[in-house]
C-alpha cells in the first residue's frame, strides 16, 4: 500500500484534475492522460486511481445533474481538495529541486 | 446524437455482467461517449475495440468497484470480492490447460462423449415423453384410457361426450389409410378420422381456410370435408393457396378441401404424422366397410378429453366411473366391466408410454454410469497429477491462502473443463438428434419422432455438465485443501499424517473398474441378444421374397370386385418370369399390421373369457407357405378347393396344436372364435414362428382361408430367383397394368420388412456398444494413469531395492500387485452391480441372461487387457530405472 503517497499513474490523474477545467469526470480524465502521456489508458484504470485518489483525500466527488446528451446519466463530477492541491505542488517541488541538483551538476 | 453507433451487442452485454453496483450509470455513460467520440475520430472499429478493452480493465481492477459497492455494505462487497476471486481462479485454470494440453483434451473429450450421450438419450425422452402435444393448453388434456388396451366403441364415446361435467370437450379418433389424389396418380397417405369438434377443443388455428365443426359431423348427413396437415399442403399441392375450397379425391370419393392445419400440428398422438383429417361420419367410406358408429361391440375408437379448467383430474376419473357403471347397466352385452381411466396423451395413452419410459429411463441410467465413470476417470487422474502442481498449491497455501481457497480454484478448474466438454458433447448430441429426426422407419406407416432438442434438453445438458465439473472436482478439491506445504516444497510425496494403507484414488478406481464391468456387461449383452435375435429361427425363409401391398377398398371397390381383382392380381404375378411361388395373405408375420383373437376348441366349447387362449390370426391363398418358406408338418396346405362356401377350414402352428388342443396331432380338430361362429376344422399344422416380436415366446398362430374371410388390405408375397429390384418393378408394373388407380405401399424385400423388428435390438446394441467401448477405453486410460503415477512414485523406492539386489520378478510384483488387487476388488463390485442390475438389462436386452458363459468370458478378458495394458508401460519403465540416477534425482 502506497499510503498517502502517490504512484505514478495516481500523479498523473491527480494533475489532470487539477488541469482540466469543470465538469471533470472520467472521459475528460481519461483523454488527458492519454494524450499527455502518449500510452493507452483504460478507464479501468482512471476509476482505480481516482477512487485511490478520493480514499486519499486529494480530490473529492459530487454526482452532476442527469443530462439528456448522455441518455439521462449522471456525471460524477471531480474537483481537487486543498490537500490534493498542495500535494500537487510539493510533488512539483521536490522534483524541481532535484532537477536543478541535476542542471547544477551537469555544468 | 441518436443517429450514432451503438457499441456492439456482446460488449453491452459484458459491460452488464459487471458488478458496478450504483456506479453503473455513471461508467456506462462515461464509456459510451467515450466509445461515440472515439467512433467518430478513429472509426467504429477502434471505438469497439477500445470499448472491450475499458470492459476488460474493470474486470481487472475490481476494486474500483469494490470501493463503490462497499458503501452499499458487506453483501455487495463480498460479491465483487467473489467476483474478483472467480477471474483469478478463471486465470489460474486457463494457465493449467494450456500447462497440461493433453490432460484438458482427454478431459474435454471424455466429458463430450459422456455428455454427448446423456443429452441424445435425455432428448430422445423428452421427445416421447415430456413433450406435449402441439395444441392449446396441452396440461388440460388426458387420454381417456379403458382399462383393457387403449380404444372403446364409438356409442361409448359419444356417451362419454354427452353425460360428463367434468370435461370441456371430449374428442374421438381414429388413424385410417387413405387414397388421395386430384386429377393425378392416387397416393397413399395416412390421415385421421375425427370427431367434427376434434380442432376446436384441441383450440389449434387453421394455416389457411378454416376447419370443420361439431355440427358439420351429424350422422346421417355426409359432410365429405378435408383438412390437409401442412405437410401435406407444402410437399403435395405446393403450398397453393387455391387448395383451399378445391375437391380432391380420397378412396375413390370426392372430398372438399377446407383448410389446412398449422405447421408442426401433428394431431394427437407423438409419432404419428397424418397428412388428412375427414370428419368421423365419413367412416363407412373411407374405411370401405360397414358403419361401427353405432356399434357397441366394435371397439377402436380413440378418445382425449379436455379436463375443465377447476376441476381436478380426480374428480374426472370419477365422473367417468360413474359413466362407465351406467353404460354396463344401460347395455350389459357391449359394456359389462367397462373401466375408464385417465393417462398422459400422446403414446395411445399408457399403451406405449409405459414401455418406452422404461426403456428410456434404463438407457439413462447407463448413460449416467458412462459419465460418472469418466468423472471418477478425471478425478484420479488430477489426484495424481504431477509434483509441480503439488507445489504450486503448497506455494500458495504457504503463502496464505485458505483450504477453501484452494479447494475453490480446483473445483473452478474442473467447472471449466465440465462446461467446455458439456458444450462439444451438446453440439455432438445435436448432430445425433437431427440424424435421428430425420430418420423413417423401414414401415408404410409415417412413425417420426421429432427429437430436436429445445430449451429442456439446454438445461439438462447444462445441468449435467455442471454436475460432471463438481464430481470429478470434488476428490481433488478434497486433497487439494489437505496438501502439506512443508512436505510438498521440500519434493517429498507425503501426505499429512500417517501414509493410509488405502489411498483414496485407489477406491476411485476400483469403483471405475466396478462401473466398467457393469457397461461391458450390458453391452456385450446386448450383442449377444442382437446375435441370438438374427440367427434365431422365425418360421419362415424370407430370403428371395418381395412384398407388395395394397387396398382395393382405397380405390373404391366393394367385395365382389375386390375378390376379383386381388385374384386376378395373383394370377398376373405368378406369370411374371422368375417367380417361382406366389401368394397372398391379409397381413405377414411381423408386420406392423396384425391381427389376434381368442378361441375355443372343440372338446371345451364353453370356456370362459379369460381361459380363452389367444391367438394370432392370418388370411392366406393357396401356396401361402410355399412362397414364404413356411414348413408344412402335417396334412395339406390351404387350398384352390377351400371355396367361399366349402367347410371352413385352417392350418394351425404347433403352439395352436400344443395350446388349444393339447395335442400334437391337431388333424381333424376343430375351434371357434369366442362362443359364437362357426367351427373351422384343422386341416395342416406348420412350424413355429414368430408373429409380433423377435423375443415371444411360442405363440399360437392359426392360417384361415382368405376367400372365407374377405380382406380388402393384401399383401402378395412372390417367391423369385431374380434381384429383388427388378421383381419390385415387375410387380409395380404388373398391379398398375390392372389398375393405375390403386397405389401400392410398402414394395420391398420381406429381408427389409423384416428389419423393422430389429429395430428395437439393433437402437439397444447401439447404444449399449456406444457404452461398452466408451467404459472400456475409460477404464483402461484411467487404471493406466494410476499405475504410471505410482510407479513415478516409487521410483525411488525402486531404485534403491534394486541396488540392494532385487531382482526383476520381484519389482514387477511390486508393481503389479497393487493393481491386480484394485481390479479383483472392482470386478468383484461390478459383478454384484450385474447381478443387481439384471433385471434393468433384461427389460432392454432379448432373452440374455447375465451369466451367459461368453458375457462372463468377455468381461474377464476385458480385465484382463485393461491389466496388463495399464501395467506393461510403467512395469518396463520401473525394470529399467537405474538405481544410481534415482538415487540423485532426489
Amino acid at each position: 500500500m502506497k499510503g498517502d503517497r502517490l504512484g505514478e499513474f495516481e500523479e498523473f490523474t491527480l494533475l489532470a484534475v487539477c488541469a482540466l477545467r469543470p465538469p471533470i469526470y472520467g472521459v475528460p480524465v481519461q483523454r488527458f492522460v492519454e494524450d499527455a502521456t502518449a500510452r493507452r489508458v483504460s478507464m479501468g484504470a482512471v476509476y482505480a486511481a481516482l477512487g485511490r485518489l478520493e480514499d486519499k483525500g486529494f480530490v473529492r466527488s459530487s454526482m452532476g445533474e442527469p443530462t439528456a446528451e448522455r441518455g439521462g446519466k449522471p456525471k460524477r463530477l471531480f474537483q481537487v481538495t486543498p490537500l490534493g492541491l498542495r500535494t500537487a505542488k510539493e510533488l512539483r517541488r521536490v522534483r524541481e529541486k532535484i532537477w536543478s541538483a541535476i542542471e547544477e551538476g551537469r555544468s | 446524437m441518436s443517429t450514432d453507433p451503438r457499441p456492439p451487442r456482446l460488449a453491452r452485454w459484458l459491460l452488464r455482467l459487471q458488478p458496478l453496483g450504483d456506479r453503473r450509470p455513471e461508467i456506462e455513460a462515461d464509456l459510451l461517449e467515450l466509445f461515440h467520440s472515439r467512433a467518430a475520430e478513429r472509426g467504429r472499429r477502434h471505438a469497439a475495440r477500445r470499448y472491450y478493452a475499458d470492459i476488460a480493465s474493470l474486470w481487472r481492477r475490481p476494486r474500483a468497484a469494490v470501493n463503490a459497492t462497499a458503501r452499499r455494505g458487506t453483501a455487495g462487497r463480498r460479491l465483487a470480492w467473489f467476483f474478483a476471486d472467480l477471474r483469478i481462479d478463471l486465470l489460474y485454470a486457463t494457465r493449467l490447460i494450456r500447462r497440461q494440453p493433453a490432460f484438458a483434451a482427454v478431459a474435454i473429450v471424455s466429458l463430450a462423449f459422456g455428455v454427448g450421450a446423456n443429452t441424445l438419450v435425455f432428448s430422445v425422452i423428452n421427445a416421447l415423453v415430456l413433450r406435449p402435444l402441439p395444441v392449446d393448453r396441452p396440461e388440460e388434456l388426458a387420454f381417456i384410457q379403458p382399462r383393457a388396451g387403449s380404444t372403446m366403441s364409438f356409442p361409448a364415446y359419444r356417451d362419454i361426450r354427452d353425460r360428463n361435467d367434468t370435461f370441456a370437450g371430449v374428442v374421438a379418433y381414429r388413424i385410417a389409410p387413405m387414397s388421395l389424389d386430384r386429377d393425378t396418380a392416387a397416393a397413399r397417405v395416412w390421415g385421421y378420422l375425427v370427431s367434427g369438434n376434434y380442432f376446436d377443443v384441441l383450440g389449434v388455428r387453421p394455416a389457411a381456410g378454416r376447419f370443420f365443426h361439431q355440427a358439420e359431423d351429424q350422422p346421417p348427413a355426409p359432410s365429405p370435408l378435408a383438412v390437409l396437415s401442412y405437410e401435406c399442403w407444402q410437399s403435395r399441392f405446393a403450398g397453393d393457396r387455391a387448395i383451399v375450397g378445391a375437391t380432391v379425391h380420397i378412396n375413390g370419393g370426392t372430398y372438399q378441401v377446407i383448410g389446412v392445419a398449422p405447421r408442426g400440428f401433428i394431431g394427437t398422438e407423438l409419432f404419428y404424422r397424418p397428412e388428412v383429417w375427414v370428419p368421423m361420419t365419413m367412416q363407412p367410406q373411407i374405411e370401405a366397410r360397414k358403419s361401427y358408429l353405432d356399434e357397441r361391440m366394435t371397439r377402436n375408437t380413440m378418445a382425449l378429453g379436455r379436463v375443465k379448467a377447476n376441476v381436478s383430474s380426480g374428480a374426472a376419473e370419477a365422473n367417468l366411473a360413474a359413466i362407465a357403471v351406467a353404460l354396463a347397466r344401460e347395455y350389459p352385452k357391449s359394456d359389462e366391466g367397462t373401466s375408464l381411466g385417465l393417462s398422459q396423451p400422446g403414446l395411445v395413452g399408457d399403451v406405449l408410454r409405459t414401455p418406452i419410459k422404461a426403456f428410456t429411463l434404463g438407457v439413462l441410467t447407463l448413460a449416467g454410469l458412462t459419465l460418472l465413470m469418466a468423472c471418477v476417470n478425471l478425478a484420479v487422474v488430477l489426484t495424481s497429477s504431477g509434483a509441480d502442481r503439488r507445489r504450486e498449491l503448497a506455494i500458495r497455501l504457504s503463502i496464505g491462502a485458505s483450504g477453501g481457497r484452494l479447494r475453490r480454484q480446483v473445483l473452478t478448474e474442473t467447472l471449466m473443463l465440465g462446461v467446455g466438454g458439456g458444450f462439444a458433447g451438446l453440439a455432438l448430441a445435436f448432430g445425433a438428434a437431427r440424424a435421428l429426426s430425420a430418420w423413417q422407419l423401414p414401415v408404410a406407416v409415417p412413425i417420426q419422432f421429432d427429437v430436436a432438442p429445445d430449451v429442456r434438453v439446454f438445461a439438462f445438458a447444462l445441468a449435467i455438465s455442471i454436475g460432471a465439473g463438481v464430481v470429478f472436482g470434488l476428490a481433488p478439491a478434497r486433497q487439494a485443501a489437505r496438501t502439506d506445504p512443508n512436505a510438498a516444497l521440500k519434493g517429498f510425496d507425503v501426505r499429512s499424517g500417517r501414509p493410509r494403507r488405502v489411498a483414496f484414488r485407489d477406491v476411485l478406481v476400483a469403483v471405475q473398474v466396478a462401473l466398467c464391468v457393469l457397461l461391458l456387461a450390458a453391452c456385450l449383452l446386448a450383442l449377444r441378444g442382437l446375435q441370438e435375435a438374427l440367427t434365431k429361427p422365425i418360421g419362415l425363409q424370407p430370403r428371395g421374397v418381395t412384398i407388395a401391398g395394397f387396398d382395393v377398398g382405397l380405390a373404391g371397390y366393394d367385395e365382389a370386385r375386390g375378390r376379383d381383382f386381388e385374384q386376378r392380381a395373383l394370377e398376373a404375378v405368378r406369370q411374371l418370369p422368375g417367380v417361382e411361388a406366389a401368394a397372398y395373405s391379409d397381413t405377414l408375420p411381423l408386420n406392423i399390421d396384425q391381427s389376434s383373437s381368442h378361441v375355443v376348441p372343440d372338446d371345451r366349447p364353453n370356456l370362459a373369457l379369460p381361459e380363452m387362449i389367444g391367438v394370432s390370426y392370418y388370411r392366406v391363398s393357396p401356396d401361402f407357405f410355399r412362397t414364404l418358406g413356411i414348413r408344412l408338418l402335417q396334412g395339406r396346405e390351404v387350398g384352390p378347393l377351400d371355396a367361399l362356401h366349402a367347410p371352413a377350414v385352417a392350418v394351425v402352428n404347433e403352439a395352436f396344436a400344443r395350446q388349444v388342443f393339447r395335442t400334437t396331432n391337431a388333424l381333424g380338430r376343430r375351434f371357434r372364435y369366442g362362443w359364437s361362429g362357426t367351427w373351422t376344422e384343422v386341416v395342416g399344422l406348420v412350424e413355429d414362428g414368430k408373429y409380433l416380436t423377435l423375443n415371444e415366446p411360442p405363440r399360437p398362430a392359426v392360417f384361415e382361408a382368405i376367400v372365407q374371410h374377405y380382406s380388402s388390405t393384401v399383401v402378395l408375397s412372390v417367391r423369385s430367383s431374380l434381384p429383388p429390384d427388378d421383381v419390385v418393378r415387375a410387380l409395380r408394373a404388373t398391379v398398375a397394368r390392372l389398375d393405375p388407380r390403386l397405389p401400392l405401399y410398402e414394395v420391398q424385400s420381406l429381408e427389409s420388412m423384416l428389419g423393422f423388428v430389429l429395430v428395437p435390438s439393433r437402437v439397444a446394441s447401439v447404444a449399449l456398444g456406444a457404452f461398452g467401448v466408451l467404459a472400456f477405453l475409460l477404464a483402461l486410460t484411467g487404471l493406466y494413469g494410476v499405475v504410471t503415477t505410482a510407479v513415478a512414485r516409487r521410483a525411488r523406492e525402486i531404485g534403491i531395492r534394486v541396488a540392494i539386489g532385487a531382482r526383476p520378478s520381484q519389482v514387477i510384483r511390486l508393481v503389479v500387485w497393487r493393481t491386480i488387487a484394485l481390479l479383483a476388488i472392482g470386478a468383484a463390485a461390478g459383478g454384484l452391480l450385474v447381478l443387481g442390475a439384471g433385471r434393468v438389462l433384461e427389460s432392454i436386452v432379448y432373452d440374455a441372461s447375465p451369466r451367459d458363459p461368453w458375457v462372463l468370458a468377455g468381461v474377464g478378458l476385458m480385465l484382463i487387457v485393461v491389466g496388463t495394458f495399464s501395467c506393461w508401460a510403467p512395469v518396463r519403465r520401473a525394470l529399467g530405472v537405474n538405481p544410481t540416477d534415482a538415487l540423485r534425482s532426489q
